[in-house]
């Protein structure tokens, strides 16, 4: 018996050598992504979450541990109530519209027979401009005498205004050019959804007498666009979240604190009050936004949205 | 009455004519099969009749109405799709209930949520409720009715497929090579199934494949098309047998039929290679022939002289019941397959010298172009000359 279950030990422990070897080379070559994974992203994550919890100014040499005293500074600051008031509607204005046109245009597109890389690039265009060259495009568009809008608005009869000077409107121009700026982003990505849909489908939704444009958009189209637009929804919110370039370049937060949005505020809070604690907190209110999108995108992506 | 007659039907997309001038009657409650190999304008032509597609010229009439100006949905067929094209995000209830509720319900009584409490709504759903019931239990998949088509296997799926298209009766079914996706065995018991269901129903089919055994095991006529043309419309039996082309011969049938170029040697014989074969051909001696020869009518034996073809073994396909000689022929590309049966296949050495004996009764003569030439056995007169 003995004899007979020698040769099975030794390939135990052969088996056994193997799989730690194994082991061995899986952590070498995840070793360095893993290390700069936290070197580059979870460590100053880390870092900022700490320094929310301190005084530390920017080049001061000694810190104090506040707890959150930074944050229920943050919750009663008019300024930051105002910011993240800002933000939210900011975001709730561009994620819908930019979603809707970019689906309304890719519709329109995929079902052209021609041109159909032309409008594609066209829409695309706008994505991979550089946003603040483009900005002072927009702010000679926007400009109270000269612009365009309100020369097109006068031919109608209707007095427009300084936008981006006028409280009650600097917002929403840049909305519209957020709007401008994502449409090409939300249409290339719904053109690629588009694509994915299986035509028999169609075919079969004709057959079985859902044949109205309605009807093939609800029974197919709609349906079948369920993992690109939940895609689309989350990368967007996140995008949209990261607003800062036009609002530096253009309004600089005003006219009153008007355009004041989460990254704006905390840009001027680190880097010219020099408070990085406080700007810490900030960044960390940010950071949960776009940690609770990814979540949902992670969780009802996956689970609820795919079929196959 | 639901005979389908495709008139003179033409197809072209840009500049390649998938269909040219294809007519086709097809009878009431007939099983009819389009069958051609990829590209030859079959699934084009389905498409057609069903209304997704409009054809450049000609016309359609279902029941004796012409239908060229009707979409899909007012055409009364039903269609199953090579993908199944289920609905993925639907039960298969829900999926055979869809084209009920698109013609029973109004659009008021269709809405989600506030449907129901339109007038007659309930009702409706009712009836709609029965009939895909009773579907779901005639194709035995009642168990599967709360289920989404990603929790089917290949057969279940095929099934909710075709209980789709049977919920609501149609004149017609439509179906585009509803069996490629499944595998071998699923594939053979699914034509069983089919050639049931076409007779339960008493239904018109007309069936699309490029797999000539579904074409001859499932249909009442086989249509064959290659090149956007329809080459011949027959029984299987008679395709099998009488093809009129050549390009029919070699499509039906496997293996492939053996094609041996030969010329009208006299009024009774027909010499193909070295071999003379006994076959009065309806043609001037000296015509050039192409012989086709089912393998059953081939018999390997000794290389000896009375053998039509001889050769050299190069592979034997046993199996089991029959087995298949290729023997490898002088002045022949490719090696002439003989049937024998397959208690003598290990009676063939590879590479050994073999002789091919043919049944002239059984010769098929082609022209140079293809077509049919007609001709008959000669051996008993050749004998009483002799």
């Amino acid at each position: 018996m003995a004899e007979a279950l020698a040769p099975g030990r030794l390939l135990d422990t052969a088996q056994r050598r193997r799989r730690r070897a194994e082991t061995w080379a899986a952590w070498g070559l995840a070793g360095p992504a893993t290390f700069l994974l936290f070197l580059l992203l979870l460590g100053p994550t880390v870092a900022v979450v700490v320094l929310s919890a301190t005084d530390w100014q920017l080049g001061a040499k000694t810190l104090r541990f506040v707890g959150l005293g930074n944050y229920a500074e943050l919750f009663a600051d008019r300024v930051f109530r105002q910011s993240l008031g800002n933000t939210l509607l900011y975001v709730a204005i561009t994620v819908p519209a930019s979603v809707g046109l970019g689906l309304g245009a890719a519709m329109l597109i995929e079902a052209r027979t021609s041109l159909q890389a032309f409008y594609r690039t066209v829409y695309f265009l706008p994505v991979t401009a550089t946003l603040i060259a483009m900005a002072v495009v927009w702010e000679f568009l926007f400009h109270p005498n000269v612009g365009l809008v309100n020369l097109l608005l006068a031919l109608v009869g209707i007095a427009g205004t300084h936008w981006l000077n006028n409280p009650a409107t600097a917002l929403y121009a840049l909305c519209a050019i957020g709007i401008w700026q994502s449409l090409g982003f939300t249409t290339v990505l719904f053109l690629a959804g588009l694509k994915s849909v299986p035509h028999d489908l169609y075919d079969a939704a004709a057959v079985d007498g859902a044949d109205t444009a309605w009807e093939r958009f609800r029974r197919v189209t709609w349906p079948m666009l369920g993992p690109t637009l939940m895609f689309v929804l989350v990368i967007m919110g996140i995008r949209s979240f990261q607003v800062f370039d036009t609002v530096a370049v253009l309004t600089a937060g005003g006219p009153a604190k008007s355009t004041e949005v989460l990254l704006y505020t905390m840009y001027t809070e680190s880097f010219h009050y020099f408070r990085t604690g406080y700007g810490s907190a900030i960044t960390v209110v940010f950071l949960l936004f776009v940690l609770t999108l990814t979540l949902i995108q992670v969780r009802f992506l996956d689970r609820r949205v795919h079929y196959a | 009455m639901s005979e389908v007659v495709i008139d003179r039907v033409s197809k072209s997309f840009a500049d390649v004519r998938a269909l040219r001038g294809v007519s086709l009657g097809v009878r009431d409650g007939e099983f009819m099969t389009l069958l051609g190999p990829s590209g030859c304008g079959k699934s084009t032509l389905l498409r057609i009749v069903a209304g997704l597609e409009a054809q450049t010229a000609g016309s359609v009439s279902i029941g004796g109405e012409n239908v060229d100006h009707r979409v899909p949905k007012e055409r009364d067929v039903a269609m199953v799709f090579q993908s199944y094209a289920l609905y993925p995000y639907m039960t298969v209830y829900e999926n055979m209930a869809l084209p009920l509720v698109m013609r029973r319900m109004t659009p008021a009584q269709r809405l989600p949520l506030v449907g129901r409490f339109v007038r007659g709504s309930a009702a409706l759903r009712r009836g709609i409720d029965a009939n895909v019931r009773e579907v779901a239990a005639s194709l035995a998949i009642e168990t599967l009715l709360a289920r989404k088509p990603a929790q089917l296997s290949g057969g279940q799926r095929q099934r909710a497929a075709l209980g789709r298209a049977m919920v609501r009766h149609p004149k017609v079914f439509l179906m585009d090579e509803p069996l490629s996706n499944l595998d071998a065995k699923l594939r053979t018991q699914m034509r069983t199934e089919l050639a049931d269901l076409h007779r339960r129903l008493g239904a018109t089919f007309i069936y699309v494949t490029h797999d000539q055994s579904e074409a001859m095991t499932m249909s009442d006529r086989v249509a064959v098309m290659m090149d956007g043309e329809l080459l011949q419309v027959a029984t299987p039996t008679s395709l099998y047998n009488d093809p009129s082309d050549l390009r029919v011969a070699e499509f039906v049938g496997s293996p492939k039929i053996n094609v041996v170029p030969g010329v009208v040697a006299s009024e009774r014989t027909v010499r193909a290679l070295d071999g003379l074969v006994a076959v009065a051909a309806e043609a001037p001696v000296g015509t050039r022939v192409r012989l086709g020869i089912r393998s059953e009518s081939l018999t390997p034996e000794g290389a000896d002289g009375a053998a039509t073809f001889r050769g050299r073994t190069r592979h034997v396909e046993n199996l089991g019941s029959d087995c298949y000689v290729h023997v490898a022929v002088d002045g022949l590309d490719v090696p002439i397959v003989a049937r024998a049966d397959g208690r003598r296949a290990d009676e063939f050495g590879i590479g050994s010298a073999i002789g091919v004996a043919c049944d002239p009764d059984r010769i098929l003569l082609f022209d140079d172009a293809g077509k049919r030439i007609p001709a008959r056995s000669a051996v008993a007169r050749l004998r009483s000359h002799g």
